[in-house]
This record gives C-alpha cells, structure tokens and sequence, in this order.
C-alpha cells in the first residue's frame, strides 16, 4: 500500500456487498443516459432517412422563380445540388385521375420522395414511369405503351420505361403517379404547373443553411413566401428556425437536464447510504489522523473506482436497450421508422454514458464527501450516540408506538420528505398528463377507429344495398357497411337552423356509434321513432331531447335529438352544424335516397391484396375505390410509437422514483440501525420492526400520492379539456383505472424499497446491531 | 405442598447451568464462557467484575436472550429461555428482561415518558400510570416527562434508562456498566438510585462494573476470569 488511498480497494474487498447498490446506481444511471442519447441519435437518423424518403433531401425550395435565377443559384459554391421538380397538373389514364411529375433523374432521385423501383428514367418526351398499384391494376409491364389524356384534353402515348413506387397519399385518393422527365413535363404542362413547380435545393455538409437562404433571399429579391425550408430534415440536422422545431430543441434539452438531475440525484442518494453505513469507518480514518480533506478524496476516489466498475455495465446496458428498442420500432412502427439502424453503435450515446456517469458520480460523490469529512473522531472512539435533534416527540397515541415512530421518521426529515414526496407526486403527475395524450393519440386517429376501413367505396349516384353481400362473399373481406350521405340538408330548431350531412348507419355502425356516445342514447335512433344522432362540435347549442325540424325535398320533417356523438363515420363534408346520423328508413324518407353513396369495407386475413383487386373488379370501373391499408397502418404504427414512447418515458419516470424510495429507505435503515438493534433488545418484534420501516415508507407513498392526485387531477383535467373535450365533446371524467393503476405502483414499489433493508436488519444480531457503530 | 415464605425469598429468579459460548473454529476458537453456572435469588444486587475480555459482557447478552450460547441452560423464573421460539423470546424479553447500556440508548424520537413505557407501549399495553408517576418522580425526571433525550444530560439520560428497565417490572434487570459514560458525582447517583430500586421493588439486577466501589454496593459479586465464574460472594464494605 503506497498511501491511505490504497485502503480503498482492501476496503472494498471486504465491504463489497455495500458497494452494490452504488454500483447498481451508476450502471442504472449511465444505462438510461445512453439508452436515452442513443435511442435519440437513431431515432434522428431513422426519421432523417424517413424525411429523406417521403420529403427528399433537399433543403430549401424556391418557388415562382425565374430560370436565369435558379441558374445562379445553382451556381453558389455552397450548394450541392439543385433542380426544378414540376408538379400540379393532372390527366387521366383509364378513366382515373393521373397525377404528373416532372424532373431530371438526379434531381428525382435525390431531390424528391418518390422512388423508381425497376426500370430505366425516361430519358425522351414520350417515356414516363407509372406507380407499382396502376401498372397492376391496368395489366401493365415495362415497355408497354399507355395513352394518357394530358391536361389540355389531347391524348398522348408513352412508353413505360420503370415502375414509381406506390406513395399513401395517391392510393388513398385512388389517382395514378406518372413521372416524365423535364423536358415531357414541360411539354404538357398547363397553368396548374406554376402553383406546384419548386426549384429544390440541396446545400453542401457543413454550409449553414440559414444564412444561405437569407443571403439567397435578399441577393434575388425574394419573398418570404418565395423561400421555403424543409423543416423536418433541418430540424433533425439542428438547423432550423421554425418555431416548432425550436421548441422541439428546448424540450430535449429539458429532457437532458431532467435524466441529469435524475442520475444525480440517484447516485447521490447511493454514496449518501454508503457514508451513513461506514460512518465508523470515517470516524476511525479521522482519528488515525487523517485530514477533513483525505477523507473528502477518499470518498470521491472510492466513487470513482465504482464508476469505473458500473460504466462499462451500465453502457453494455444501455446498448442492449437501445438495440432491443430499435427493434422493437421497427417491428411494431412499420413505415414510420422502417429506416431506423438496427445494431448500430451511436458514438454519441456512448460518450455521454461514460462522461455522465463520471461527470455524476464526481458531482453526487461532493455532497457525502463533505458529509464523511465531517464526522467527528469520537464516533469511532466512545459508543455515546449521536443524537438527533428532534424539536418534538413521535406521537404514539394515535397509532402502536412502532407504527407511530415508522410515520416520525418520514416526517421528521423535511428535506428528505419533501425529495420523496415530489418524488412519487411527479410521477403522478406525469402520468396523469401522458395518459391524457394517450387518450388523445387514440381519439386522434381514426384509422384506430373500430369502423376503420381498409377500403372505402364512393359512388355519387349511390350502389344497390344488396353490394354489401357481394362484397362480403370475397374472400378476405371481413364485413362491409354502407352508408347514405345527404351532404345539404337544411335544418333547424329554436335554437340552431343551417345545413347537415345526413347520414344513415347501419347495425354495425349503429353498435360501434355507442362507444362513441357523449351522451344520450344510441338505441332507439336505429328503430322507426324518428330520433336522430348529432355529431359533437364546438359552440354546438343542441342538447339530447331537442327537436329539429329537417327541411327536405318531401316536406317537413320533426326528429327528436336522441344522443350526441364525439365523431362520426362519413366519407362526404359536414355541413355547417355537422352530421346527423339517422335510421336507413328516415333517410330515405326524408331524401328519397336508396342506393349507398359509401361503403366501407374491412379486410381480413393475409392476402388482402387480392381482396382488394375483387373488390375492384366487382364494381363499376367509374366509382372511386381509395385504398386506405397504408395510410391505416402508418396512423397505427405513429399511434403504437407514440405510445411506446410516452408509456417509456412514464417508465423511466417511474423507475426513478423506485430507485428514490429504495435508496431512501436504505439510507434511513443505514442511520438508525444501531436504535433498531436496541429497540429489538427491549422486545420489539421483528414484524414491529417490518411494520415500522412500513410505515414510514407509506408515509412518503400516502403524502406522494395524495399531492399527486390534488395536483395531477386537475393538470388531468385541464389537459382533457384542452386536448380532447374543445375538439370531440366528451366530458372529463376522473381517469379511474390510471389513477387506480399508479397508486398501485407507487405502493408497490414502496413494499418493494423496504424488503432489502429490513432483510439487512433480520439477518443481523441484536448484539451486532447494538454493537454497531459503538 | 405448602411453600413457607422463607422457601419462596429463595426461589431463584435466575439459573445459570453450564453455559459455554465459543467464537471460531480449530486453532482460532475463543472459549468466551466456559462452563458458567451460577444462581441468582429474587431482589439480588449483584455485580459482575473482571478485566476486559474476560467474557463479562458475552455472558450479560447471553443471560438477557440478545445471544445464543454454544450450549448450557438459562432459566429465568423457572422458564429455559433457549427452548423457546424467537417470537415468544421476543414477548419473554419484552416483559421479563430489562436493560440498561453504558450509551444510554434511549429512542431520540420519543421524550421522556415515552422512552420509559415504551417496553410496555411495545407489548400494547396501556402503562399503569400511578407506577409511572412514581418511577418519574423516584427518578427525579417528573419536571423533565416532555422533554426529548437530546434536551437531557447524561446522568438524566441514565435514569431515564433504568426507568425504562424498571416499567415491565420485569424477572431482571441486565445493566453493561451503567456507569461507563458518567462522570463519578452522576455515577454515585446511578449506584444509589438502583440499589434503592432494587430494595424498593425488589428487583434482581445483573450489572457489569469496573469499579471496585460499585461492586461493594451490591449483594454479591462474581468475577469473571477467561471466560470461567467465581463467586466471591457477599461484597466486602
């Protein structure tokens, strides 16, 4: 041993079943660090490639710009690439809306979203490449020739030289994608051109792109509107000035600066046990004659050494986290983050494992080294106990003296309580607000919806009821249901009059419309008793048992307002006080209607490709089919992602709030050991002692969770009104299951914080705890 | 059987029959009490002396149920200690052990009046407040009941220590030099207060001391040397 410090390792040797729990602390911390700054580099990588593909990777666009200026733009040192993409016009191909898009192939390649899957770029006038679903649909293959009415009304013959992959957006508004390179474009283009043609620009690495776009701006005199920044790829390359993109930052840096404080904090708590357990130890080294300060470096050295041994767990950790979460995205998100890496290393994650968790232990190892420094040498020497200075006694008449003394310690330590207190409130708290957003997310997404379609059926001039059972005879379709939809019905009643979409439902909807009830009754609407559905909407004045007087084409018509809807299921405008869901029968009475203008049909099963494409062949060539499986499971999976991610964060939130408790608790068993040991030599039973240590860890839970709830319940409420109630009209209720559920939680982890300490104290004998420290 | 009243003065509140207690094994074994046995009869003051590491205090934590022997009995009025589960020692101790440390060892948590039911407190007992009072005011705390131990000195934090033994009135009292962390005018003190307690209630007391003095104000006193009793009998005053 060359100096004092060499004691720490036989120290440790010795003690190491204490040095776990700081250990387990550090490699926690430092796992939840990288895990966070890991899983937050790919998911920036994941959502750059993501915008790369469904935006482009360009990084500005101009607009309505003169070719002479975009050739001097292109010109700048600092730009890498640049090109017009020419959209906006329209034509028709087979009786189905075609939509144009023109570019040169490099500019198409890197400056767009849309992607060429097999095939060569047309390179002449008269070659195009067609979208993946249209070439099926129309019996297509590379080579072939198409002829297409162009936007002034000619028709003109193309050759297909590749296939354009399929996008949602076109297959849900049921129109073909056609690419034509710049000169066909051109050749075609009619005013509509102007409105959707962009000159795209894409600036070389390290160019601050901010300042090129104003020095661009005022060298050509242009517009803010002329200029516009593709916000989500700057935004994740931190070079944006949306206001958005801006708060986005602050909220990550939050974020940082709370897991931070967190880790502290934790850590902290962990050396705090580790300097009340060896307070003899200290006391000794301090009579030895070792100095405040030796003793102050023997405690950081000794949380360095931890360190040392609880980073390189803690980032192996946090690796497997990040690689298990990375794939959990990708399988549960689909589309949405289909370019997230999978076992990739982020150097940045691991960088700040490691300076973190040094950084932290150094700064929650300075708090208990000044506290170890400052034991005094007669703690080691004389047996006389330190004792506390309470300013009043436990109160043993209102509980068993073990239960009273339990609820004393947790209250008697302000600082401490209050740490725990928040502690298990902001938990609370938090998961009071994220469960709102959950709930927000699911409403928020009518591809979540129980009537969800795969696929929607729209005919104008309305489709003989008996489709439905053609329809559901395909194989893979589950059920199909349809709908009359009146989009100008004028009504009015005393207190509202204006125009509604009425809308008839079926069984199916009938019985999924109950769920979306705010309130009345959804069951005799479906009966012949003239009682009618109205969806919710803000500033609406009707109220359930109002009448409302349809004015239709057949004459007047008293319907009475049965229930209240949060959302509807249509596919044609609402009117200016919304929808109105009524029987088959009142709707055609009241507007003659007897064909389905929309049905909607759900698939089932693996091949629901060809589903669709019976589907297709069994109706009429004219009546639009929009193809909503992609767009539905890109809603799904940004509704399962978003969960993830709020449901993780709830988590983490969670796990610290354990880990607070758990350390507490040890450390308040760590401090009163000794007393324990001379309370059991007076007869205090160990489940006296149990119920002690219980009750003061339900103390902290009850005092916890009683702030939680006073203060969560509102911030609850104001979220649900703000989010949810103001858009949908669904009255708050006091979140129960949630609630219920976190409460639960907290106790839990509160039973669970106290069973090492108090197996610590069974397992040591009464003559060793009194011995302890004396 | 008629029992005279001389015949229940000598009924043995406690026996001591052949108590070993080894630590280690093979060449490393200690034998901290060899072979102890010893008797002590109702409302005796005895006092147990020797030099450190003689086994003095192993013996007081063995007698009092804080530890295990290696073998040999213990009975406290009439009852084997060691043949009893751990919970109903718990409750045995609690109503029939009282102890006093040379550290005091009072719960900071809990004033004075508490500190000295709080035997009783734990076995849900409602104190017999006449005997409180009495022990208070015995000890000389009645003006000092609501005050917490840190408010206290030490000679105060003593006495309150022994009213804390005293309020089970249990079979006997175990106090590890009761007198270690006092100055002599406190110690003098302490020495009266339980002599006179053990006159007063007839308490049986088991203490440890260092000093001679002490020592010649008990009944009786044993020496403990390498782990082995003598008894030297009634203390020569």
């Amino acid at each position: 041993m060359r100096s004092y410090l060499g004691l720490i390792p036989q120290y440790e040797r010795v003690h190491h079943k204490n040095n776990r729990i700081s250990v387990l602390c550090i490699t926690l911390s430092v796992c939840l660090v990288m895990a966070i700054f890991s899983m937050a580099d790919m998911a920036m990588r994941s959502q750059k490639n993501y915008f790369i593909k469904t935006n482009g990777e360009y990084h500005a666009a101009l607009h309505d710009v003169e070719t002479e200026t975009a050739e001097r733009i292109s010109e700048r040192i600092d730009v890498a690439i640049s090109g017009w993409v020419y959209q906006g016009c329209v034509g028709m191909l087979s009786g189905k809306t075609v939509s144009f898009v023109g570019a040169e192939e490099e500019t198409m390649e890197s400056l767009t979203e849309m992607d060429m899957t097999d095939g060569a770029y047309p390179s002449r006038p008269d070659e195009a490449l067609l979208n993946e679903s249209a070439m099926e649909q129309l019996g297509l293959s590379i080579g072939d020739n198409v002829t297409v009415t162009v936007p002034d009304g000619s028709q003109k013959q193309y050759q297909i030289t590749g296939v354009l992959a399929d996008m949602g957006s076109m297959l849900k508004a049921d129109i073909c994608g056609m690419a034509l390179c710049e000169e066909g474009f051109l050749a075609i283009a009619d005013e509509n051109a102007a409105d959707g043609t962009t000159y795209r620009i894409q600036f070389k690495g390290g160019a601050h792109i901010q300042e090129a776009m104003k020095e661009i701006k005022s060298q050509f005199g242009l517009s803010d509107g002329q200029i516009s920044e593709n916000t989500a790829l700057l935004g994740l390359m931190g070079q944006s000035e949306s206001n958005i993109m801006q708060a986005l930052y602050l909220i990550a840096a939050i974020l940082v600066f709370l897991v931070l404080i967190a880790g502290t904090v934790m850590i902290s708590a962990g050396f705090n046990t580790n300097v009340l357990e060896r307070t003899q130890f200290y006391g000794l080294l301090r009579c030895l004659g070792a100095s405040t300060k030796q003793v102050k470096y023997f405690v950081i050295l000794q949380g360095i050494r931890q360190s040392a041994k609880g980073v390189p767990i803690g980032l192996l950790a946090g690796q497997v986290v990040t690689w298990a979460a990375c794939l959990l995205l990708k399988s549960i998100s689909g589309d949405r983050f289909s370019e997230v890496p999978l076992f990739e290393f982020s150097i940045i994650g691991i960088l700040a494992g490691i300076v973190v968790g040094f950084l932290i232990v150094l700064l929650a190892s300075l708090s208990p080294a000044k506290k170890a420094s400052r034991v005094s040498p007669v703690t080691a020497i004389s047996g006389a106990s330190q004792l506390t200075q309470n300013k009043h006694a436990a109160n043993t008449n209102l509980f068993h003296v073990e239960t009273g003394m339990g609820v004393f310690h947790a209250l008697s330590g302000k600082k401490n309580l209050f740490l725990m207190t928040c502690s298990f409130a902001i938990s609370i708290m938090l998961f009071l607000s994220f469960q709102v957003m959950v709930v927000f997310l699911n409403q928020g997404m009518p591809a979540l919806a129980p009537w969800a379609p795969d696929v929607s059926v729209t005919a104008a001039m309305g489709l003989e009821p008996s489709i439905i059972e053609e329809i559901e005879e395909i194989e893979g379709v589950k059920c199909a249901f349809g709908r009359m939809e009146y989009g100008w019905l004028s009504v009015s009643s005393d207190t509202e009059s204006g125009t509604a979409a009425l809308v008839s439902y079926e069984e199916n909807q009938f019985k999924w419309a109950k769920e979306e009830l705010n309130e009345g009754s959804t069951d005799t609407v479906s009966g012949e008793t003239g009682d009618i559905l109205v969806s919710y909407r803000d500033g609406m004045q009707w109220k359930v048992g109002d009448t409302v007087t349809f004015h239709t084409p057949f004459g007047e018509k008293q319907v009475r307002i049965a229930g209240i809807l949060s959302s509807t299921n249509a596919s044609s405008e609402a009117g200016s006080i919304g929808y109105i869901i009524c029987s088959e029968q009142m709707h055609t009475e009241s507007t003659g209607m007897t064909g389905y203008t929309a049905v909607d049909i759900q698939l089932a099963g693996s091949s629901t490709d060809e589903a669709v494409s019976a589907i297709r062949s069994l109706l009429p060539p004219d009546i639009s089919i929009a193809d909503k499986r992609l767009s539905n499971s890109e809603s799904q999976s940004t509704y399962y992602t978003g969960a993830v991610f709020i449901y993780g964060f709830l988590f983490i939130i969670a796990l610290i709030a354990v880990f607070n408790i758990f350390n507490s608790m040890n450390a308040s068993v760590a401090a009163r050991t000794r007393q324990y040991g001379v309370m059991r030599s007076m007869g205090m039973g160990a489940g006296q002692l149990y119920k002690m240590i219980a009750a003061e860890a339900a103390t902290y839970a009850v005092l916890g969770c009683v702030t939680g709830c006073v203060l969560g319940l509102p911030l609850n409420k104001m979220m649900f009104q703000f989010l949810i109630a103001g858009k949908w009209g669904t009255s708050w209720q006091p979140p129960a299951a949630s609630l219920l559920l976190i409460v639960m939680l907290c106790f839990g982890s509160a039973a669970l914080a106290i069973r090492r300490p108090i197996k610590k104290i069974r397992k040591l004998s009464i003559v060793d705890t009194i011995k302890l420290q004396q | 059987m008629i029992i005279s009243e001389r015949q229940v003065m000598n009924m043995n509140i406690l026996d001591v029959q052949n108590l070993c207690k080894t630590y280690g094994k093979g060449e490393a074994e200690v034998r901290a009490l060899d072979n102890v046995s010893f008797s002590v009869g109702k409302g005796e003051f005895i006092a147990i002396v020797g030099e450190s590491g003689s086994g003095k205090s192993t013996l007081l934590n063995v007698v009092g149920a804080l530890d295990n022997p290696t073998s040999g009995k213990v009975l406290i009025d009439g009852k084997d200690i060691f043949s009893m589960p751990e919970k109903k020692l718990t409750v045995f101790r609690r109503r029939n052990i009282g102890f006093i440390f040379q550290s005091f060892n009072l719960i900071p948590e809990l004033n004075v009046e508490q500190n000295i039911t709080f035997p009783l407190l734990l076995d849900y007992q409602k104190p017999d407040q006449k005997y409180v009072e009495e022990l208070l005011e015995t000890l000389g705390l009645k003006e000092r009941r609501k005050h917490l131990p840190s408010q206290l000195s030490g000679g105060q934090q003593q006495r309150v220590a022994i009213g804390r033994a005293l309020a089970a009135r249990p079979a006997i009292i175990m106090a590890d030099e009761p007198t270690g962390n006092l100055d002599s005018r406190n110690s003098q003190e302490v020495i009266t207060l339980l002599k006179s307690m053990s006159a007063k209630y007839r308490q049986t007391i088991l203490m440890i001391t260092h000093n001679e003095n002490h020592a010649d104000a008990t009944d009786r006193v044993l020496c403990m040397k390498d782990g082995r009793l003598k008894d030297l009998g009634v203390a020569v005053r």
